[in-house]
């Protein structure tokens, strides 16, 4: 047996764990070698001191915290991770469900101020001076101003809500001009050729003061308005800031507001035309009225039931109200209650339908 | 050192058969220092010991209905348990720590052991070092075996090897630590 081989035998040896057979072989071995044997002495010592090492303690309440680990989940926790999916599919299901409340509280913060504060600040609005831009920022309304991220076509209209229609035409659109311009990176390409007036505009700061004598109107709406609100929401709040505009060919799908916006609306003041229309059916006369505004390119804008009577607020172009007036005439018996002195480029108009 | 061997582990793996609370609770408590030493030499860190050291309690729990009782309870849960440290010292962000495992360096000793060597001292904090030091495979060997104080067989059967591999990684290992303790055993 050769020195390599004695010693490999040396962890069975000290373990005791070699056959007859092999302990004799090792043992005549080792009569024979002195290193082998000093070998197997350190190689006995070392495994001794490893015999002699003290095993570590758990920690205490080590015991408690297994036993509470193993607890069973209660029903209801564990009827709710059955359901649930696991991690994964769940962490972007949460995180668009947040995104998704926020963009709507945004939505919602944004325009609910407007609307409240435009009817608180009617009267003043018709003839205050437009506030400079940095002051707008730090208007009232609850929704931090985010110029950078708002496009200017959409700022601009909701910032007229709760002017009445006597704001001049040449107001309002100096007014829309100075909003219109303010220099806003976000705005896609797309969006900035929709106002081509934009290019020959001065400088967007200065102008609101020089050019546009504003209605003191809260503003912080305008300047919140962000490019995920749907296109046509801003317009739709601002109904009577439209008819004050340059008259841009009424779209419907502008022209229809969300309906929260909708219900809001019903506190602005009515300056429109009123009349009273007697009908033999009343829901055949509005879905004849649906379809008449539908080909005139106006909208419903608010319908409540009064007296026996429906009322509904519909908003049309100007060039369209004479035709509108004559669907109405073979809808029912049509009678005006109240004419505006002069049409604005959108006619408001609030019916009264009754049998 | 080996509870299970007697009337009472035989009992007591009955009882944890029949799903008795209690059981496991004395069961935890019986075995808890093993399981617990063996992860912190393996691990060298309390914090990831107990953490690996429950795990293997709650695996044992879980499994506890496919315990077929071929093996002792304590060589099962030695193999659970090894199992979590070796997996853990394989996956690739513990790789990267592996040379701060100085908490191997402060373990306990006990007082007025065999070897009046062992007391505290340079020879202790060597042996520590050393094991620490070991590769995995053969440090989990060699803690089984000395510091546990499991048979070749039990060992092949905990960590699924053949008797003949156990028996070369321990010798490798003692040898290992032989040679790095030679200036302590002249």
């Amino acid at each position: 047996m050769s020195c390599q081989d004695a010693r490999e035998w040396f962890s069975a040896w000290v373990d005791d764990a070699l056959g007859a057979d092999g302990r004799a072989r090792l043992d005549a071995h080792l009569a024979g070698c002195a290193d082998c044997r000093r070998e197997l002495d350190r190689f006995a010592r070392t495994v001794s001191l490893l015999h002699s090492v003290e095993r570590p303690r758990a920690p205490a309440g080590f015991v408690d915290r297994v036993i509470e680990a193993a607890r069973p989940a209660p029903w209801h926790r564990r009827l709710l991770r059955r359901l649930t999916p696991p991690t994964r599919p769940r962490l972007p299901i949460a995180a668009a469900a947040v995104v998704l409340v926020a963009t709507l509280a945004v939505y919602v913060f944004q325009r609910s101020p407007e609307l409240q504060q435009a009817a608180r600040h009617d009267a003043p609005a018709r003839t205050a001076p437009a506030p400079a831009a940095p002051e707008r920022a730090a208007s009232p309304g609850g929704v931090a101003p985010r110029d950078g991220e708002a496009p200017p076509e959409r700022v601009a209209r909701p910032g007229a809500v709760g002017r009445p229609g006597a704001v001049g035409r040449k107001d309002a659109a100096a007014r829309d001009d100075a909003l219109l311009d303010r220099p806003v990176e976000a705005t896609p390409p797309a969006e900035r050729e929709a106002a081509p007036r934009q290019s020959a505009a001065p400088s967007p700061r200065s102008e609101p003061e020089s050019q546009a004598p504003e209605p003191k109107v809260p503003r912080p709406e305008a300047l919140a308005a962000k490019p995920a609100v749907p296109e046509p929401a801003p317009q739709a709040v601002a109904p009577r800031a439209a008819v004050q505009q340059v008259a841009p060919p009424p779209a419907p799908v502008e022209l229809a507001p969300p309906a929260i916006v909708r219900g809001a609306m019903r506190a602005l003041p009515d300056a429109g035309i009123v009349g009273r229309l007697i009908v033999k059916d009343r829901a055949a006369a509005e879905r004849q009225l649906a379809e008449l505004l539908t080909r005139l390119g106006g909208v419903q804008t608010a319908r409540r039931v009064e007296d026996n009577a429906t009322v509904v607020d519909v908003l049309l172009p100007r060039s369209a109200y004479g035709e509108f007036a004559r669907g109405l005439a073979r809808v029912g018996d049509w009678a005006l209650e109240r004419e505006a002195g002069e049409l604005s480029a959108r006619v408001r108009v609030t019916l009264r339908i009754g049998e | 050192m080996r509870e299970d061997d007697n009337a009472d582990a035989r009992r007591l793996l009955e009882r944890l058969r029949a799903g008795e609370a209690r059981a496991f609770e004395e069961l935890v408590a019986a075995y808890q220092h093993r399981v617990f030493g063996v992860a912190l030499r393996m691990l060298g860190n309390a914090a990831e010991a107990e953490e690996i050291a429950q795990e293997a309690f709650l695996r044992a729990h879980r499994s506890l209905a496919g315990f077929r009782g071929d093996a002792k309870l304590s060589t099962w849960l030695y193999a659970i348990t090894s199992r979590l440290c070796l997996n853990r010292l394989s996956a690739a962000e513990r790789r990267f720590t592996r040379q701060g495992e100085e908490a191997l360096l402060r373990l306990p000793h006990r007082e007025g052991g065999p070897d009046a060597a062992l007391e505290r001292g340079e020879l202790e904090s060597a042996l520590h070092r050393a094991i620490a030091e070991l590769p995995d495979e053969r440090r989990m060997v060699v803690v089984l075996r000395d510091i546990e104080g499991l048979s070749y067989e039990e060992i092949a059967l905990a960590l699924d090897l053949e008797p003949g591999t156990v028996r070369s990684r321990l010798h490798r290992a003692r040898a290992d630590l032989k040679d790095k303790l030679e200036r302590f055993l002249t």
